[in-house]
């Protein structure tokens, strides 16, 4: 079946359900001018059908985005906001749909461990290629993003992204201003936020201190000072001399703090 | 890594946007904490500890505490040179729009991207706005335009912006002091501001009214504006800064100098209103040697009786007629109790006629110089020794009236012209006798 059949259909289901939750896929077949069976062919079921609205905003996305003059001239920053803008945009003509399914489809994708749903693999992967490419904005010289920024492009830091897409997604079914528009306020002042930290060399310096708290400053202090990095030291391995990615850093640090925290229980 | 290799952050890649942070130092707060004693009173109204950290809050509204504070004329005499040039640099406080929320906003609006409705449109802003900032684009016919986009949320922001500027100047101003009709008058024309399409409206009839040989206003485009898009034909000029950075000739200052003198007054021949902001940004010089108008969001009316008594005063300081003086300064709320009963209503009163004097020397020759500085000097010194800065005197079309008066000044004396004054003279002259005619016709009916 064309893609655009496919989403022709899921936008039309999207329509039949907000009349009818328990809506006739024959009948839909019909007013979208295919079969039964080939409806049948693409989507198990009408929740298979529905979910698939969601999947289908990346495919219009691509489309969007390739309209876009001289895309690959945009900073980071603005391909981001391209993104969060486009996602919203294509979901404001069913807005009462997205409203009260968005959620269902969305957010457990959001749990660790769970499969996730296409429209968040979708993102991860958009968010890795932004993240990743060069800017070719007039004046840059390199890329925007910090070297620890690329290597930001970690599951847990794309999951933080991608709730604070679903953050502002439900900021926007609830805003009532004109045509959304504190809803692009607030994208356009959240991405500047995130696109800084991406710029930053915050995460370089990061890596850098946990390595030197590993290698030069363990067993240096001694633990009666209340200075922190003594007591940190203290339980970061040598290997933490070896950090090469943020992924890294976050795991050993959440098995130090728990390790800490295990510590002052026993001593109470 | 270093800093050199990473491209700026978003404010500092756009140099069309001004600087936006200010220090309050201690010069600052003790220049505050010193305006606001009352010179009469045994307390302090604010201590310097106070003052900083309204000074602070101040500063981050920005462009809605700078208008609050020209609308009670607080701003000269009450803020430091170094505040008011800095705010007034500062745009309003809106972030510039980067490009794909230029997108967004022209798909919520027109739902279509730019380039399906112009034949060119640049993606980079050329100027900011004070709430927003304009584009170069060209329509389909290849007439080249303008267009300013307005950033989204403003209009939303202002009730919430003056409830916070508000708590803010009551710790300011004198206790008492009834600041609510100066809010009114702001609210109103911010929101006016926020709204393109009345912009719009306005830049057509000042069209009709202007455009001259002398004088070029852009045209509405009205097929591709919207309330928060305004679409308008292109005027080739430069600004104030440009155009001094030129190093003009003083026939060319002149020259300029007397269209903007001549365009204030010309304003209220027919009408009682005027083009109510004289930012520079709002006047282009343009190659031919005319005078580009720009930005119509701000356009006055004032009601008949105010519009009789401040034309009056041009007249009644010209002939020091004091009695007639005094009675104006009343009806204009510029005093409000006896001076010669109440020394504080005195020391005002002796204060305000010696500035309405200075005020009107331009009109009492047949050519000024605006560029002595000696006129500078004395103009400046009378906004920052005004007595009592921390209560609003006037009322608001007064106030209103009185800063685009100054603000026609400060661009005068900043292009150092030499302006003809006579027929502005008469038109003012003619204006009072029929406003008077016209009072005295009432009266009889």
């Amino acid at each position: 079946m064309k893609p655009s059949i496919r989403i022709q259909l899921a936008e039309a289901a999207a329509d039949a359900w907000m009349l009818d939750p328990s809506f006739s896929l024959a009948e839909l077949a019909d007013a979208t001018g295919v079969t039964l069976a080939d409806v049948l062919r693409e989507f198990d079921d009408r929740t298979a059908l529905l979910s698939y609205y969601y999947e289908s905003r990346w495919a219009l996305y691509g489309s969007l985005k390739a309209q876009v003059p001289d895309f690959e001239s945009y900073s980071v920053e603005e391909k981001l906001s391209n993104l969060f803008y486009s996602l919203i945009d294509l979901m404001s003509d069913r807005k009462g749909f997205v409203a009260r399914t968005a959620f269902d489809h969305l957010s457990a994708s959001a749990i660790p461990g769970a499969t996730l749903h296409p429209f968040q693999r979708e993102f991860r992967g958009e968010i890795r290629s932004i993240l990743g490419s060069k800017d070719a904005s007039a004046g840059a010289k390199a890329q925007d993003v910090s070297a620890a920024g690329r290597l930001a492009i970690i599951t847990p830091v794309l999951d933080a992204l991608y709730a604070s897409f679903l953050g502002i997604l439900y900021f926007w079914i609830h805003d009532e201003s004109k045509e959304g528009e504190r809803t692009a306020a607030l994208i356009d002042k959240w991405i500047a936020l995130i696109s800084e930290l991406f710029r930053s060399s915050i995460a370089d310096k990061s890596i850098d201190l946990a390595r030197f708290l590993a290698k030069d400053v363990r067993g240096l202090l001694p633990d009666s000072l209340p200075f922190p990095f003594n007591r940190l030291s203290a339980h970061l391995p040598e290997s933490w001399g070896n950090l090469t990615s943020l992924d890294d850093l976050g795991r050993r640090l959440k098995q130090t703090l728990s390790d800490c925290s295990d510590n002052r229980k026993g001593a109470r | 890594m270093s800093q050199d290799e990473f491209p700026s952050t978003r404010f500092q890649r756009g140099k069309i946007f001004a600087k936006t942070g200010l220090d309050v130092g201690s010069g600052v707060v003790r220049h505050v904490v010193r305006k606001t004693l009352d010179r009469n009173a045994d307390t302090s109204e604010i201590t310097r500890q106070t003052a900083g950290k309204v000074l602070n809050e101040f500063t981050k509204l920005r462009g809605t505490a700078l208008k609050l504070a020209q609308s009670m004329s607080l701003d000269q005499s009450f803020l430091p040179e170094e505040v008011t040039d800095i705010l007034s640099q500062a745009q309003y406080k809106v972030p510039p729009i980067n490009k794909a929320l230029v997108r967004s906003i022209f798909q919520k609006e027109f739902k279509a991207p730019p380039e399906d409705l112009f034949l060119e449109f640049e993606a980079d802003a050329m100027a900011a706005a004070s709430i927003g900032q304009v584009h170069r684009a060209r329509l389909k016919d290849g007439t080249k335009v303008a267009v300013k986009i307005q950033y989204p949320g403003v209009r939303d922001s202002i009730d919430s912006d003056l409830a916070l500027a508000k708590g803010l100047f009551k710790r300011l101003v004198k206790r008492g002091s009834d600041i609510d009709p100066y809010f009114e008058e702001i609210r109103s024309t911010l929101l006016q501001e926020t709204d393109y399409l009345f912009e719009g409206a306005e830049m057509e009839r000042f069209h009709s009214r202007f455009a001259s040989d002398r004088v070029v206003t852009p045209r509405w485009i009205r097929e591709l504006s919207t309330q928060r898009i305004l679409t308008m034909t292109f005027i080739e000029g430069v600004h104030l800064g440009e155009f001094l950075s030129g190093q003009p000739s003083q026939q060319e200052r002149n020259h300029f100098g007397q269209l903007l003198w001549d365009f204030f007054h010309e304003q209220i021949q027919d009408h009682r209103e005027i083009h109510a902001d004289t930012h520079p940004g709002n006047f282009l010089f343009t190659p031919d040697g005319k005078l580009g108008v720009i930005d119509f969001g701000c356009v006055k009316e004032f009601p008949e009786e105010f519009f009789r008594d401040y034309l009056s005063l041009m007249p009644t300081h010209l002939s020091r007629d004091e009695a007639e003086i005094l009675a104006l300064y009343r009806r204009l709320g510029v005093i409000s109790g006896d001076p010669e009963r109440d020394p504080k209503e005195k020391e005002y009163y002796l204060f305000a006629r010696q500035y309405g004097y200075l005020f009107v020397e331009p009109y009492e020759q047949e050519r000024f110089d605006f560029g002595d500085p000696g006129y500078l000097d004395r103009i400046k010194r009378y906004t920052r020794d005004v007595p009592f800065s921390n209560e609003p005197r006037g009322n608001k079309s007064f106030l209103y009236s009185t800063r685009v008066h100054l603000g026609l000044y400060h661009l005068l004396m900043k292009l150092g012209s030499v302006v003809d004054t006579r027929r502005s003279r008469q038109i003012v002259e003619r204006l009072v006798r029929r406003e008077e005619r016209a009072h005295m016709e009432t009266q009889w009916v």
